[in-house]
């Protein structure tokens, strides 16, 4: 009965307080100078803000409305519901280039020249915004003695035994390393052999982690649960900076690319354009990389230019000497990403 | 005294052709009966399970709404009252005491609904508390009671607003005998004080005769007879009435002519009875019946059958001795202690009685 | 006796419960009313839309069903699925069944100690409990320390691991009803059983269990039902390999956009669990006629303030072992919040307040939790009341309307809610209801009527049904007897539904993530954001705060109370 009435006074004082904080907490986004950007959440949001999104407003006014994380299933019903709520969304390409014109906008601003990016880089609803690799690294404490030093090391259980940790989604470089430790030659991994890299991959299926998120990644390096891994390079680095002693394998890795795309039906998509084309120009791009690690997309920007610290230079697979790389082939994974996935579904449920 | 307890005066309850259905495919179980309940009577409604006596109950007190028919409180007709607004007290079989509120909480509950003050209601609880002595109980919990005191609250908790009527639905039956007892002398003695009219449903022939001023006998939804409990005991008006109500030879004969009635090849004389046609049983009571052991013992003039002894007890007053007659069936006598008892299990004898000590009902 | 009378003379409806039926059964709709029309716009009448995609998207017919059981996995997964709620389900009621039992014995301080306990793990945040158990089952872990005996167990990956953390963190789900149930019973029935010859452990066979059976029942659909959608636990204790079905529901929807293959998995879902509740239900109600048979005396001599009894060495023990179980991951996240590293440490290598600092010192992580408890406390008035009425109403309809109407309000516990989050965002955004706080309390209150309509059954089969009409005798007009009889005899079952509804809300992720909007974001969407690309031991600071917040106020609410109860009056 005491309880009662003590839970009677709490629920009442806080519709009180409610009443009075309302008026705050429902004033959504609707002046014409608000973007609404959709993202990854956390540090790595934190960073386009302050990288992307601050420069912009002071140069232009133009305010920020951030949300994440960034899900493709709410585009589509933002779209198909004929309500796109989103301007901008930091999103995988390969849903720009498989829904572009039925989900996302094409980008037709003039600001956006595809030939300023690297050949196999842009497709016609998306162009990069910067520049990432997928990156074997190892856990330098685990293996005192003899160190993994090619890519083939990744599948070798006996030799190098230990989990490998991998993030949970088919494009994270897993098949690729697995074709070419099977012998396929970097330049002719795609078209992709899915069925010859599972198998590969089956080799160490006991051995390896699909992890379900990048949180879980760096507290399982940090924590020494895996021995190898195979992230990306901003995950690469905070997760060498907060603990895990990680030595990245340069034989093997392949690259990709961020972008922003323009969620089809946004009432903003001259201004969201301006935005996009703001973002990869060398000033902000120079200081997102510096941020995060990652490199500018636009080829003319010089690279050594950019005041890396040391960690970052380290897991960097844009400067000299950094073995083999592919970039990941845009137009294959736009066509085979559905039938991959439920390959890979099946593959590991199986 | 108790002034604010005690009513003063009973209401006049009259069921008027009540009937109940609860579906249209059932037979009903209550089936147009009519009752007139004087104030201040206690009237029992007595009957087996099933014989529409508790929905007759919950229909005066309106939890159940007559299919027809009409229930008349002082001449007037409540029966689209909701129980709410009847003003009748009602203890229920179980006692059904609020188990979240004290002995005076509960007993106080009827006075908080009628808004009567603070200080009116604490001196009618302990008033009421002592009517069924419980003085000093007021903080207890119901499940720190006996189940005799739990009811003691449940009647208290029924007559502290002084309703004019008190429905009483098997109050007993949840007790053992002792405690029975002792709680029918304290009901009798509510009754006489109080001068409330009771209405009393009961399946116990023996509370019923005990405390009740009228008995209704319900079978199959229907009153099948009524009257005083003697009137009921020893001049049963039906079969079934004669059979509820105590014990009882029921001889099923041939009423062949106006004075004679024929049982096996008995001829027993029936002078003074009622001449009805059709099959009729002669029954007669334990107490009326005496046994003999062989023809020449029973008196002149007296009705003999033959039986067998099945079993012999001693009820402390009297013999019990149970009897199986000449066509099977199974009665009883009760010989006073101080006759000479020579009987025992497997004795014939003859159980004969006086005419004007037997009737006949309708079979 | 008397009770073939009660059996023979009663209406089906029972002896005077709802006497006049008629209108007791428009009362019955009339109250369920509210809780229909809030699920069927709130819930149903979007998810329709799943259902019509999944057959018509990506094109007209029965592709999707036929792949359901053509692909190769799917069966597979939800055999999976079904075999680990079955197994959580029987182990976590094995587990909270004597705990709940010892609840009924101890004294009321320790009552409130024990209740408090059973509440912990509700309070701890999903995420933050789960990278505790991370912690407590990797190689090296607690856990494994201790099992050294057993050989080198790796537990992380592996389906114990998934089936450990679920089973936690749904046992309060299981003792609460157990509990509410058993709390009803007159324990002198037992020692009644024994009396007549009956052993110890024939008389609690034969009177206890028997009668305490609708908790249990009631304790095991619900917690079967909640592990069937099990997403976030599996998804980091577990492994993609053995994946439960709310994962690839998720694969499906957010990688593949696969919609139609999506809401068919969701459709076979819900109708494997409608069909394994109806079979439970069916169960139950075999269960049920004998309960409602020994419930009449259970009623009659109700025994609220059973008194302390003795409590046996080895049930001591059991108690404080589940206890332990309860509030093992919470005894790592409070550490794990003082912790210096960067990542969740246990034990920690160092000691700072460095996570308090940054959550008190940053506004989004204020707001959230502001939020967060503003959002639950409505989610759970709102529930409360639809639910209570709704239960009250189930209670005064024909049985041949109860078994379907129940299982509509308990549907919203089934849908798996990434799909819920879906067609909630698609509503949402055609009302501009989407973004704002009060969405989001919108879509929890349909989340959490079916724990309060649960919680309040549960305590209206308990109660002697006869009572209102003794109000009624007693002049007590309808509202009255509501206020003063009904009200207080449901209070701890309204309580816990309230509470279960403030848990759902707090701990809910998937649908306020689809709803949030900067200035409507909750704490479990602030802590799912900051964790999402690398850790951050902000929200084990968070969680640890939450914990405390409500778990003080509560036990020393109960204590308080209990103090109270002593001394013998309210």
């Amino acid at each position: 009965m005491k309880t009662f009435r003590f839970l009677t006074l709490v629920a009442v004082s806080s519709l009180l307080l409610t009443a009075c904080g309302a008026g705050g907490d429902t004033g959504g986004p609707t002046g014409e100078e608000k973007l609404t950007w959709a993202s990854t959440g956390g540090q790595f949001q934190e960073d386009e803000k302050k990288a992307l999104q601050e420069p912009f407003t002071t140069k232009t006014g133009t305010e920020f409305v951030n949300i994440s994380p960034a899900e493709i299933a709410q585009v589509r019903t933002m779209v198909k519901a004929g309500k796109t709520i989103w301007d901008l969304a930091n999103m995988s390409w390969i849903y720009a280039g498989a829904y572009c014109g039925e989900l996302f906008e094409k980008l037709d601003d003039p600001a956006l020249d595809r030939a300023k990016f690297p050949p196999g880089t842009t497709g016609d609803c998306f162009v990069p915004t910067y520049r990432y690799a997928n990156i074997f690294s190892y856990n330098a404490d685990l293996y005192p003695n003899e160190k993994p030093t090619r890519i083939e090391d990744f599948f070798d259980v006996k030799r190098f035994p230990g989990k490998r940790i991998v993030y949970d989604y088919p494009k994270a470089g897993l098949l690729e390393s697995a074709l070419v430790a099977d012998g396929v030659p970097p330049e002719k991994v795609y078209p992709l052999d899915l069925e010859r890299a599972l198998k590969k991959i089956d080799t160490i299926k006991s051995s390896l982690v699909f992890a379900p998120s990048y949180g879980a990644i760096q507290q399982m390096l940090v924590d020494k649960q895996a021995s190898m891994v195979l992230t990306v390079t901003a995950r690469s680095i905070v997760s060498s900076q907060s603990g895990a002693n990680l030595v990245p394998v340069w034989d093997f890795n392949t690259t990709d690319i961020g972008a922003l795309v323009i969620p089809k039906g946004t009432p903003h998509k001259q201004l969201a354009q301006q935005m996009l084309a703001f973002v990869t120009e060398p000033a902000q791009a120079t200081a997102y990389a510096k941020l995060t690690g990652t490199a500018p997309a636009r080829s003319e920007v010089d690279i050594a230019s950019i005041p890396y610290t040391e960690k970052q230079k380290e897991f960097n697979a844009f400067l000299p000497d950094r073995g083999r790389l592919i970039e990941q082939d845009k137009q294959w994974w736009i066509e085979n990403t559905d039938a991959v996935t439920k390959r890979w579904t099946a593959w590991k449920v199986g | 005294m108790r002034s604010s307890v005690t009513a003063g005066s009973g209401g006049r309850i009259e069921l008027v052709d009540l009937s109940k259905r609860y579906g249209s495919g059932e037979p009903p179980a209550v089936d147009h009966i009519s009752i007139d309940i004087e104030p201040g009577e206690f009237i029992t409604l007595l009957g087996p399970s099933g014989s529409g006596k508790t929905t007759t109950l919950n229909m005066i007190v309106g939890f159940t709404e007559p299919t027809s028919g009409a229930i008349r409180l002082n001449g007037q007709d409540i029966s689209r009252l909701p129980p709410h607004r009847r003003d009748f007290g009602m203890v229920f079989q179980n006692y059904a005491l609020f188990p979240h509120l004290t002995v005076a909480q509960n007993v106080a509950f009827p006075l908080r609904e009628r808004k009567v003050s603070k200080v009116e209601t604490d001196r009618r609880v302990g008033e009421a508390l002592a009517l069924v002595d419980l003085a000093g109980m007021e903080k207890r919990r119901p499940h720190e009671l006996s189940g005799g005191q739990q009811q003691r609250v449940a009647l208290a908790r029924a007559v502290v607003f002084s309703p004019s009527v008190l429905l009483l639905d098997e109050p007993l039956s949840a007790l053992d005998r002792k405690l029975r007892q002792s709680l029918q002398r304290e009901v009798k003695r509510l009754h006489r004080e109080l001068k409330l009219t009771f209405v009393f449903v009961t399946h116990d022939q023996d509370e019923a005769m005990t405390l009740s001023d009228r008995i209704a006998i319900f079978d199959h939804g229907r009153i099948d007879a009524i009257g005083t409990p003697a009137e009921l005991y020893h001049r049963p008006a039906t079969q079934f009435a004669a059979r509820f109500l105590g014990e009882s030879n029921v001889f099923a004969g041939e009423h062949r002519t106006d004075d004679v009635y024929e049982w096996r090849d008995r001829k027993w004389t029936v002078g003074g009875e009622r001449r009805v046609g059709g099959n009729r049983v002669l029954i007669v009571r334990p107490e009326r019946t005496a046994l003999a052991l062989d023809e020449r013992s029973v008196p002149a003039g007296a009705n003999g059958a033959d039986a067998v002894v099945t079993d012999v007890s001693f009820y402390g007053t009297y013999y019990r001795v149970e009897l199986t007659y000449g066509d099977g069936s199974v009665g009883s006598a009760a010989l006073p202690v101080g006759t000479p008892a020579t009987v025992s299990p497997g004795t014939k004898v003859i159980a004969y009685w006086r005419p004007e000590d037997q009737v006949l009902v309708a079979e | 006796m008397a009770a073939p009378t009660a059996t023979v003379e009663a209406p089906p409806t029972g002896r005077l419960a709802p006497a006049r039926a008629g209108r007791g059964r428009a009362a019955g709709w009339l109250l369920l009313l509210p809780a229909l029309v809030a699920l069927a716009v709130l819930f149903l009448l979007p998810l329709s839309n799943v259902v019509i995609d999944s057959f018509t998207e990506p094109k007209a017919g029965l592709d999707n069903y036929a792949s359901l059981f053509t692909d190769g996995y799917t069966l597979r997964v939800l055999g999976r699925t079904l075999l680990v709620a079955l197994v959580v389900s029987v182990l976590g009621a094995l587990l909270a069944y004597p705990y709940a039992y010892a609840m009924t014995l101890v004294g009321p301080t320790m009552r409130a100690v024990l209740v408090t306990i059973v509440l912990v793990p509700f309070w701890t945040s999903m995420l933050a409990r789960n990278f505790a158990w991370i912690l407590l089952m990797q190689d090296g872990g607690v856990i494994q320390w201790l099992l050294q005996p057993f050989g080198h167990l790796t537990l992380l990956g592996s389906t114990l691991a998934v089936g450990i953390s679920m089973t936690q963190v749904l046992l309060p789900f299981l003792v609460l009803p157990m509990y509410s149930a058993m709390e009803q019973i007159d324990r002198r029935l037992m020692a009644a059983g024994q009396s007549l010859g009956a052993t110890r452990a024939r008389s609690f066979r034969k009177i206890y269990l028997p009668l305490s059976m609708p908790g249990v029942v009631a304790g095991l659909s619900l917690v079967f039902v909640l592990a069937l959608g099990f997403y976030v636990t599996p998804a980091l204790l577990g492994s993609t390999r053995n994946a439960m079905i709310a994962q690839v529901i998720n694969v499906r929807t957010k990688e593949l956009l696969d919609f139609g293959g999506a809401g068919a998995m969701g459709v076979l879902l819900l109708a494997v669990t409608l069909l394994v509740l109806g079979l439970s239900r069916r169960l139950a109600g075999q269960q049920g006629t004998a309960v409602a048979a020994a419930g009449a005396p259970a009623a009659r001599n109700r025994d609220r303030g059973n008194q302390p009894s003795e409590v046996r060495p080895w049930l001591k023990v059991y108690t404080v072992v589940v206890a332990i179980l309860l509030v093992a991951p919470t005894l790592v996240v409070v550490p794990m919040s003082f912790s210096s590293g960067r990542t969740f440490q246990f034990p920690p290598k160092g000691w700072s307040l460095q996570w308090y600092e940054r959550l008190f010192t940053s506004p989004e992580w204020t707001a959230a939790i502001f939020n967060s408890v503003q959002v639950g406390l409505f989610t759970a008035v709102f529930a409360t009341v639809l639910g209570t009425t709704a239960a009250m109403g189930l209670a005064r309809l024909a049985p041949r309307w109860r078994g379907p109407l129940n299982g509509f309000l308990l549907s919203p516990l089934i849908v798996p809610h990434i799909l819920v989050a879906l067609v909630v965002f698609a509503a949402f955004l055609q009302v501009g209801l989407n973004g704002t706080l009060f969405g989001i309390i919108l879509a929890h209150t349909a989340m959490a009527i079916p724990f309060v309509v649960i919680a309040v059954t549960a305590r209206l089969q308990g109660m002697d049904a006869r009572l209102t009409g003794v109000a009624a005798s007693l002049g007590a007009t309808p509202f009255s007897t509501f206020r003063r009889v009904t009200l207080p005899l449901l209070l701890p079952g309204i309580l816990s539904g309230a509470v279960l509804a403030f848990v759902t809300s707090l701990d809910e992720v998937v649908i306020a993530l689809f709803l949030q909007a900067p200035g409507a974001i909750t704490l479990p969407v602030q802590m799912f954001n900051s964790v999402t690309v690398q850790i951050d031991p902000t929200i084990s600071a968070a969680s640890s705060l939450m914990v405390v917040l409500v778990s003080v106020p509560i036990l020393l609410a109960q204590v308080a109370g209990a103090r109270r109860g002593k001394r013998g009056n309210r």
